[in-house]
């Protein structure tokens, strides 16, 4: 357990001291079926820029409303800017309005379920203005234990970015 | 009863005139998400009118209507219909971290009926975590309840508004 956590810190280190930026994301988040019934569900996590095009997304999705955190569906997203660089060198801001493709794994109560691939088709805002709004990503996640198609959505996610925006400029 | 709220509304409407400021941005459009104690994740479009701009006690009045999927069914929400006021407008904003552009914290209260055509529930909301910028109402965790009636014991359903988002023009 202590091996896992030292390893898990370590990892944490490495991707943190790669990253080129680092950003709070939260919003709406849900997988149907498994989410149904449950009602209203929040997505919360990190977004880390990896290259210009390139980001590392940690998220958790867990019902809100009627029962909170009954659920835990948590993994990461790797996503690639379609439309161009999401960020540029000195500060520059990259593109404001991009297209994101994103692939994911995700466990449902820590047991590994799902491997996901959405489309964010809207994005608006840059690192450098420090917040982006993605519109309606959505896709598919394919449940490999039961072997079930279901649909991967959110109505928008925020990201906020704490490191990489224009305050590190001035 | 009746006449007390009548009564209200009109001195918060003839503060609000002699404290308006600018008039501008009056009438606004947008989408929400919430959910409520049924399992319904509802999204929801409004349109609102916010005739002054008084820094206190500002008042508006907002119609909601959408659509909801929840326990295997999938339809139109109520139609809810509110009067409510902007309690104050402070730049002291505690929620500016989350902003790019700084504006002022401007927390509302409201109340109004929620209806499915066939009755009618009283429904109310607290707006804390509402942040106005030039054109545009961003609202985070709004809390509301629908009761039967007057009482607060007859609260039928709650819910949480993840986030709405409001267009002035």
């Amino acid at each position: 357990m202590k091996k896992a956590g030292f390893v898990l810190v370590l990892l944490f280190c490495v991707v943190f001291s790669l990253c080129a930026e680092i950003g709070i994301r939260v919003g709406h988040g849900t997988i149907e079926p498994d989410f149904k019934n449950l009602g209203l569900t929040a997505l919360a996590g990190v977004d880390i820029g990896l290259t210009k095009r390139l980001e590392l997304n940690i998220e958790v999705m867990t019902p809100v409303v009627p029962d909170p955190f009954s659920k835990a569906v948590a993994g990461f997203e790797i996503g690639y800017s379609i439309g161009g660089n999401r960020t540029a060198d000195n500060g520059y801001a990259g593109i404001s309005i991009n297209h994101v493709v994103s692939l994911g794994f995700f466990t449902v109560n820590l047991v590994p379920t799902y491997l996901t691939l959405r489309v964010t088709p809207v994005t608006v805002g840059t690192v450098a203005a420090g917040r982006r709004e993605n519109f309606l990503p959505i896709g598919i996640a394919w449940n490999f234990r039961d072997n079930r198609i279901g649909l991967f959505m959110s109505i928008i996610v925020y990201d906020h970015y704490i490191t990489g925006t224009w305050r590190d400029y001035v | 009863m009746k006449r007390l709220v009548f009564v209200a509304a009109v001195l918060i409407l003839s503060f609000s005139l002699f404290a308006s400021g600018a008039h501008v941005f009056r009438f606004g459009a947008g989408i929400g998400v919430d959910g409520n104690s049924n399992a319904r994740t509802e999204i929801k479009l409004n349109i609102i009118a916010r005739p002054f701009s008084s820094n206190v006690m500002n008042p508006f009045v907002r119609a909601e209507y959408g659509f909801g999927l929840g326990r295997g069914d999938f339809g139109l929400t109520d139609l809810t219909a509110v009067a409510g006021v902007e309690l104050f407008r402070t730049m002291k904003n505690p929620l500016s971290f989350a902003m790019v552009n700084k504006g002022p914290w401007s927390p509302a209260v409201c109340a109004g009926i929620s209806t499915d055509f066939n009755g009618t529930d009283i429904y109310a909301e607290v707006s804390l975590f509402r942040v106005l910028d030039k054109d545009f109402i961003y609202e985070w965790f709004t809390v509301f309840g629908v009761f039967d009636n007057f009482d607060v014991h007859s609260l039928k359903t709650w819910g949480v508004c993840l986030i709405r988002l409001t267009s002035m023009f």
